[in-house]
């Protein structure tokens, strides 16, 4: 009896002594007890709605960009094709470079005054778009610069071309690395 | 007699003391989410992941959650409109509760079961039954990889497109974690 006694007993302590998870009856582990700080932890509106000003505005941007294809390469062509003619038709090559610049500066406005939330890094592919952007920008403004001076001095005609085949190469090219 | 109901009663105690007992820290822990487009595939990796656990006589419970900026895919715009599209603004963390842990038999397990309850983009969803392999197990540590088939849908993401094409509802998650007790 004595023995039994203590063989109970023993086997109670044993019992007793197996770890268990805070006394609690239930198992409550929270995001505060991972050791996160308030800041990443914290909800930020103001972030999501600059985040969602910014998808809308590089959408347009982009739809924009594309739309603009069209007559770029349309005035370019129209340039090559009044480079070989005896009698070139100006008048529409400079409408069509006109409504290029035009929807140009439009789609750029969408970039440049994008938000640019907390956080955000420039890398990868989109940086290679902005250093582009950067490119055919330049070459943007020097085209019908030097479309304008042609008109008046024929010897810069090459040039005109020239800076308007860096626009078009740069400016496809600045399209290329986002899409593939 | 007495010998033998000592035995009997002391067996199922030790039976019961398994190595999960006690705490459990997330020592290093990785996260990697694949992104299928007809032009692209993409990758954004996070090794931003903390994580605890613990285990005692009613069971085991291990939380792991990891912040939304942190995933990097190689380019910041796209990481930007991924924010976006779930919500980082308002839901920064990802959260993931693994309980429900059942060990395969035998001093290495090979696999482990667990019911996993993910919390992401202001919503709960439930994978039960999900199984990880046992890539390391030790008495106090163990590396455990699985993948988390997340569907944009279930968490109510509408799906980024390029060129008016989304991407594939399907987004699984690699998990790479290393717990360690203690």
């Amino acid at each position: 009896m004595k023995g039994l006694r203590v063989a109970l007993a023993g086997a109670l302590w044993v019992l007793g002594t197996l770890p268990s998870y805070g006394g609690d009856a239930r198992l409550a582990l929270s995001l505060d007890d991972l050791g996160f700080s308030k800041e990443e932890t914290r909800s930020d509106p103001q972030l999501q709605k600059d985040l969602e000003v910014r998808s809308d505005m590089l959408r347009i941007h982009q739809t924009l960009g594309l739309i603009n294809c069209v007559p770029m390469v349309a005035t370019y062509t129209m340039g090559l094709i009044n480079a070989g003619a005896a009698d070139p038709d100006t008048d529409l090559h400079m409408g069509l470079g006109l409504t290029t610049a035009t929807l140009y500066a439009t789609t750029a406005c969408f970039s440049v005054f994008a938000p640019k939330p907390k956080g955000l890094k420039s890398k990868g592919n989109s940086e290679l778009h902005q250093v582009l952007a950067v490119v055919h920008g330049a070459f943007m403004i020097a085209t019908p610069i030097l479309g304008g001076l042609a008109r008046q001095e024929e010897s810069l005609e090459t040039l005109h071309l020239a800076s308007a085949t860096g626009l078009v190469t740069s400016y496809l090219t600045a399209m290329a690395v986002m899409t593939f | 007699m007495l010998r033998s109901v000592l035995a009997l009663l002391l067996v199922p105690a030790t039976a019961l003391s398994l190595d999960l007992t006690g705490k459990w820290g997330l020592s290093s822990g990785s996260l990697t989410y694949r992104v299928t487009h007809p032009l692209h595939k993409v990758t954004g990796k996070s090794a931003a992941a903390k994580g605890k656990g613990a285990c005692g006589a009613k069971g085991c419970e291990f939380l792991v959650a990891v912040p939304v900026k942190s995933f990097d895919s190689g380019d910041g715009n796209r990481d930007a409109h991924m924010w976006e599209a779930v919500k980082a603004g308002l839901h920064p963390m990802i959260q993931v509760r693994l309980t429900g842990l059942k060990v395969g038999k035998g001093p290495t397990p090979q696999e482990v079961e667990v019911d996993a309850e993910v919390e992401f983009a202001g919503k709960k969803v439930l994978f039960p039954g999900l199984k990880l392999q046992v890539a390391e197990w030790g008495k106090a540590s163990a590396r455990l990889r699985g993948t988390l088939p997340l569907s944009l849908k279930a968490f109510d993401i509408k799906a980024p497109s390029l060129l008016t094409v989304p991407i594939q509802d399907k987004v699984p998650v690699e998990l790479d974690l290393t717990w360690r007790k203690g």
